[in-house]
């Protein structure tokens, strides 16, 4: 029996030992449901061109992957960090987590979308956080968020809890910034009784409102694209209230202290060149930051704000955590 | 064959069940029974192993249920009564003791059922405890307990809730030889002092013997013979039950016509003829002329008698001290002998002549299926 | 004379080399293995400036004391209803044979295994205000409002609890009741016992050891739902596992979600404590094998038509999730009223699959066979070949150990051992240590308990008949024990194959089982082939545990017979 055990415990060693990849090597942290075929062009192109091996390394959230971060701070594994959005960004300057670098093709980037002037975090993508509806079964459709409380909408609504997920953080922010510090509690105490369920993260909503559990659910402005491209139908519509939307804007970074910058560089100028960036559409189902780079047709179904609802990241870095602690307060009551 | 219930006896039954043998196409198995007990009557169950001797026993505990007929007790019907309330006591063959109880509370179970006051309780389980020799084990637990401990404690948890009868399924089967006469011993003191009436199954023709006041022989699920320990051992009705009942020497003989004054004449197999006296009543039903076993105890064979019916040698010794069984070649026979001290000439290859007491001779009628 | 002889010289024997070849190295292997992650989450949490103040401070605040009261509610019924469920079950099961049990058998460790988010949604597919059940009382009922409005909220979170857990429960309690001789049972009625208290005097406290391991486990796994409680519970209800979430996910301080994580260690090791007490009675049960009597209508009408309710009432609360689900993976988009269709099949063996998951279907679906293949072994290895070490003792501290596992938040243990040795061992050694950890509680109870109630004599018997101990192993002991170890093997591939948080924390994403490719495809809307995944995910478990425990079954139960016999 020991003789088989030891047996198999050599064959495990053995392939953890085995040995991969030639040329210069880039280590890319990433969250675990960055698109397949993003990575794959990324490999493609890194190594055709610079002859960099990129190794991509997921996490299950951005969460973790910030915790990483912090833990390796000094003598850092990553090169290179995808999809930190805007909220952990002035966490990432106070913990110094990475250098500045300003990409080629940076200035054609949507200027209200910079949110950081030194470029230790450079927006790649972004998209808005709001409702989604099925106009199959949502009858009266609200047009601002006050009219979301009515009591018509009650037991319809899903959406991802602020504690445990970004898009319902977004969420929170945006009733902060349309109503203010001292309405947005009020504003949820009404809402409350419409919500059918508060999911820890975008999955389960997404799932339960697909399903046909409930016809309203917090979600992406470019969530309808998806169903136009696969699945051919128009029913799931983009619910943009009160004219404007919350942008989650997400970032790349070269860590401090990377073992090779020079290829870390590359790849952040190849994620903001204009090929890389016509990818984003109908792959991450985000937006691309470059004003020069246009949507594809699919895109009329995605949600088109006036207004970005975007509060500074000092006002979120200085308020989140009472917000959200007054937030739960409010909603166990 | 559908008869009716015995009318005596405390217990009394009559019925019948068929099990489907395992392999399908074998004939099904059919048990067969119809007999009285006794009130502090001790009655035994024997047979080889399969006969259905166990079977019938959980039939009268209502651990199976008969396809027909009745079983009554105390003038009571309980054929339809579950085995919990026929007031019925059941020894296990390996005792099926609580493990999760200690001594005293498997002998407070049954007590504890009846739910009576537990001063009696304990009083009655200290009773028994002392009654069984287990006074210092009434807190262990069962599985720290010795065979024989065992066994006095499956009896105890028996009879503590005063049964009307009380059902043994080969309780010394597990025990080695000694602790099996001593328990043998005391199980029948028992039953005299306390006067239950007890079913007892063995396949142990000797427990059998030594223990009832009468035995049921079984055969393929039929009772062949019932009776006092002696009525069947002296006067087996088959060959199977002289067989299995004690040792027999079973000569085949022809029996010729009838018998005139009371003397029947039979053929032995070296052509020898003898004249058997016989009353009228055991002559009764013979077929005459016809096939018989003459049926001779080894105790009954005389070694040079006077009258010599065999000769024969010697072919095996065995000396028992206060007996030796001689086992003597002849006629294509083989006759077993139990000769008691002072016999001269028992030397192995010598020639003897061989005789026997012609009025404890059997006739016993030749089964076709017999071996 | 002869024999005792030989039995006093192998029980010498055997002892020896008990002592020289049994080496507990093993047991002290895995408790590093263990502990050493779980250490690190501690140390961490603990050994910095303050941080006893803080827990203290923590103990004391309203958090803790309505997280702990709404956890130990919402586990003790989970635990409670779980085993109420599966009692009647287990006594059809335990009791009787009948056509399709073996099918049964591995069907019901499919719950076990899903995915929280699969369990979610399901429930919210048939009892969801949308839900099958809803419209089928429209149907029934119709105009009436007759309605099902229960699932969000705690009695909501209960049911996917009972979900997740009678099956297991009635499984395992089942497997229990068979080993019971039933000559104690007919003892207990020839003493005047009727049925009833047959049951409450002599079956439940056999049963017992095996209800209180279930409750126990069943409380922990509840203790330490995450999913299920957010999603049903809405906003009012939270578990421990949540805090550590927000804490660790959202808020970001890994030092106050590994201090909680510790306390709630704490917590459960105090709760798996109380299990040695029942642990120790465990060892008394007789192994008893025997051909079941067969349930027909013919022999037992009542028990037969009890039976037969009992499965649908079953299959309509608990299968009934499971199946809508399954026709929704069949229906067009996945939506109710569309039509049928095998695209969302097609899709999951198209380039389509390879974009959104990462890797191809069959490279996923051979990483999970051999993830928990080699879990399922090495668990069910050490866990026999430490069972086979203890079998003379009673259940005591060092099983406690090994149990101690199942009281620690399993993503708390997968971030510690990521945090000790992620950038040192391979991702794939990684999720072996920690599946392994997942797997053996479980995996070793069952051994444990087997292996204690084989005894010693019919390995006695081998070697008076001239077995040498190696032999006695292979041709007496493994055969009997082969319903426990296929069960045992069973579950620990299933709690592997159903694993998605370690695969996410240590993987790296370079690893892709079936649950996270089922993850990604809903990360990346893909709802329809998710569940049509999900279909394949459970076909093929299922079909997995049937080759496991098909195997010569019918052989190892005559095996069992004659041990019960020869007593």
């Amino acid at each position: 029996m020991k003789k088989r055990l030891s047996c198999l415990l050599l064959s495990l060693l053995v392939i953890s030992c085995a040995v991969y990849g030639r040329g210069e090597k880039l280590v890319v942290y990433t969250y675990s449901s960055f698109p397949a075929p993003l990575m794959e062009e990324i490999i493609k192109v890194l190594r055709e061109e610079h002859d960099l091996t990129v190794d991509f390394k997921s996490f299950s959230d951005t969460g973790p992957l910030f915790n990483q971060l912090i833990q390796e701070k000094g003598k850092p594994y990553a090169d290179v960090v995808i999809g930190l959005d805007n909220n952990y960004y002035l966490r990432a300057v106070r913990e110094d987590l990475f250098q500045a670098y300003k990409p080629r093709g940076a200035q054609q980037i949507r200027k209200d979308l910079i949110f950081d002037p030194e470029f230790r975090l450079t927006p790649f993508d972004f998209g808005y956080v709001l409702f989604n509806y099925n106009s199959a079964e949502l009858e009266q459709i609200p047009k601002t968020h006050q009219e979301l409380t009515d009591p018509v909408y009650k037991g319809k609504i899903i959406i991802a809890n602020p504690m445990t997920s970004s898009p319902g953080q977004v969420f929170l922010l945006t009733t902060i910034a349309l109503f203010g510090e001292d309405g947005y509690l009020d504003y949820w105490r009404k809402l409350k009784d419409n919500i059918l369920a508060i999911t820890p993260g975008w999955d389960e909503a997404y799932g339960m409102y697909t399903m046909g559990e409930a016809p309203i659910v917090l979600s992406y402005g470019a969530s309808p694209v998806f169903h136009l491209l696969y699945e051919n139908t128009e029913q799931y519509k983009a619910l943009v209230l009160d004219n404007s939307a919350y942008a989650q804007i997400e970032g790349v970074g070269i860590v401090k202290g990377a073992k090779n910058p020079d290829g870390a560089k590359k790849l952040l100028d190849y994620l903001l060149s204009t090929e890389f960036q016509a990818l984003i559409p109908e792959n991450q189902f985000m937006m691309p930051v470059r004003t020069d780079v246009g949507l594809p047709e699919s895109f009329r179904v995605a949600a088109q704000a006036d207004r970005l609802l975007n509060l500074s990241p000092e006002q979120v870095e200085a308020n989140l955590e009472r917000w959200l602690a007054a937030w739960e307060e409010m909603i166990n009551e | 064959m559908s008869q009716d219930v015995p009318d005596k006896g405390m217990l009394r039954i009559e019925c019948k069940k068929s099990y489907p043998r395992a392999s399908g196409s074998a004939p099904e198995f059919t048990l067969q029974a119809r007999f009285g007990v006794q009130r502090e009557e001790f009655f035994s169950l024997v047979g080889p192993s399969g006969c259905g001797k166990t079977t019938l026993l959980r039939l009268i505990a209502g651990l199976e249920r008969p396809d027909q007929g009745r079983i009554i007790l105390n003038n009571v019907e309980i054929t339809d009564l579950p085995p919990a309330r026929r007031k019925i006591g059941f020894v296990f063959q390996d005792y099926a003791l609580f493990p999760h109880l200690t001594v005293e509370e498997n002998i407070a179970y049954g007590l504890k059922i009846l739910k009576l006051p537990s001063t009696e309780i304990r009083l009655k389980v200290a009773e028994l405890l002392e009654i069984f020799a287990l006074q210092g084990l009434a807190t262990r637990e069962v599985d720290q307990l010795s065979g024989g401990e065992r066994q006095r404690v499956a009896l105890a948890r028996a009879l503590a809730p005063q049964p009307l009868i009380l059902l043994l399924d080969e309780p010394f089967a597990a025990l080695d030889y000694e602790l099996r006469h001593r328990l043998r011993r005391e199980l029948k003191e028992l039953q005299k002092n306390l006067g239950f009436t007890a079913i007892f199954v063995t396949h142990q023709q000797e427990e059998a013997l030594s223990l009832s006041d009468r035995l049921a022989v079984m055969r393929n699920g039929r009772i062949i013979q019932i009776g006092t320990a002696q009525e069947v051992y002296d006067h087996p009705q088959t060959s199977f039950v002289a067989e299995f009942l004690g040792e027999a020497n079973l000569i085949p003989c022809l029996a010729q016509s009838t018998p005139d004054n009371g003397c029947l004449r039979l053929e032995l197999p070296n052509r020898r003829r003898l004249c058997l006296n016989l009353n009228e009543d055991a002559v009764r039903g013979k077929s005459l002329p016809g096939r018989y076993y003459l049926l001779i105890r080894p105790e009954d064979l005389v070694i040079n008698p006077q009258t010599t019916v065999f000769e024969g040698t010697i072919d095996r010794l065995e000396y028992y001290g206060h007996y030796t069984r001689v086992e003597i070649k002849t006629a294509g026979l083989l006759l077993h002998a139990m000769v008691g001290k002072g016999v001269p000439g028992l030397i192995q290859g010598r020639t003897v002549r061989v005789g026997f007491h012609l009025d404890r001779a059997r006739l016993l009628p030749r089964e076709a299926d017999h071996r | 004379m002869r024999r005792t002889t030989q039995i006093t010289l192998y029980r010498l024997w055997g002892n020896f080399r008990l002592k020289v070849k049994g080496t507990l190295a093993p047991y002290y292997a895995l408790l590093i293995l263990f502990y050493l992650p779980v250490m690190m989450i501690i140390a961490k949490a603990f050994l910095r400036r303050g941080a006893l103040a803080e827990f203290l401070h923590f103990l004391k605040s309203p958090v803790f004391i309505n997280t702990l009261i709404f956890s130990c509610q919402e586990a003790f019924f989970s635990a409670v209803c779980s085993l109420l469920v599966a009692l009647p079950g287990a006594y059809f099961f335990g009791k009787y044979d009948f056509p399709g049990k073996k099918y049964l058998r591995s069907f019901l460790i499919l719950p076990f295994m899903l995915p929280g988010i699969l369990v979610v949604l399901s429930m919210v597919v048939f009892y969801g205000q949308n839900g099958v059940l809803n419209r089928m009382l429209a149907l029934v009922f119709p105009g009436r409002g007759v309605r099902f409005t229960s699932l969000y909220g705690f009695w909501g979170i209960i049911l996917a609890h009972v979900f997740y857990n009678f099956s297991f429960c009635l499984r395992l309690l089942g497997e229990s009741w068979e080993r019971i001789d039933p000559r104690l049972q007919e003892a207990s009625a020839t003493l005047g016992a009727g049925r009833v208290r047959t049951f409450f005097r002599v079956t439940l406290p056999l049963l017992a050891p095996t209800i209180a391991y279930l409750l126990i486990l069943v409380f922990l796994y509840s203790f330490l739902s995450f999913t299920v409680v957010l999603v049903l519970g809405g906003y009012l209800y939270k578990t421990f596992e949540v805090l550590i979430y927000i804490e660790y996910n959202s808020r970001l301080n890994f030092d106050r979600a590994a201090l909680i994580a510790g306390g709630q260690m704490l917590l459960l090791g105090g709760f798996l404590y109380l299990q040695t007490f029942f642990g120790r009675k465990m060892q008394k049960q007789a192994v008893f094998g025997r051909t079941l009597p067969s349930l027909t209508w013919k022999k037992n009408p009542l028990v037969t038509a009890l039976a037969l309710s009992y499965s649908l009432l079953m299959a309509l609360f608990f299968t009934a999730p499971l199946l809508s689900v399954l026709v929704r993976s069949f229906r067009e988009r996945g939506l109710p009223g569309g039509g049928f269709t095998l695209r969302n099949y097609q899709q999951l063996f198209s380039d389509g699959f390879r974009f959104v998951v990462g890797e191809r279907f069959s490279v996923v679906l051979a990483n999970s066979l051999a993830l928990s293949g080699t879990v399922a072994t090495l668990a069910v290895g050490i866990g026999y070949y430490l069972a086979r070490l203890g079998r003379d003792r009673a259940w005591g501290k060092k099983d406690l150990w090994l149990q101690l596992p199942l009281g620690v938040s399993f993503l708390t243990f997968a971030f510690g051992l990521f945090l000790l040795a992620g950038r040192k061992a391979s991702p794939w050694f990684l999720l072996v240590w920690a599946q392994l950890f997942l797997a053996f509680p479980l995996v070793y109870s069952i051994l444990r308990t087997a292996r204690r109630e084989l005894g010693e004599e019919l390995l006695e018997a081998a070697a008076v008949l001239g077995a040498s101990p190696h032999q006695a192993l292979w041709t007496v002991e493994l055969p009997i024990m082969r319903r426990p170890l296929q069960t045992a093997f069973a579950y620990a591939m299933a709690s592997s194959m159903g694993d998605l948080s370690a695969v996410l924390v240590l993987g790296q994403g370079e690893i892709v089982t079936l649950p996270v490719a089922i993850y990604r495809l809903i990360g990346h809307y893909r709802f329809a082939q998710a569940t049509a995944l999900g279909a394949i995910f459970l076909l093929l478990s299922f079909l997995v545990f049937l080759l496991i425990e098909g195997y010569s079954l019918r052989q190892a139960e005559g095996a069992i017979n004659v041990a019960g016999r020869r007593r």
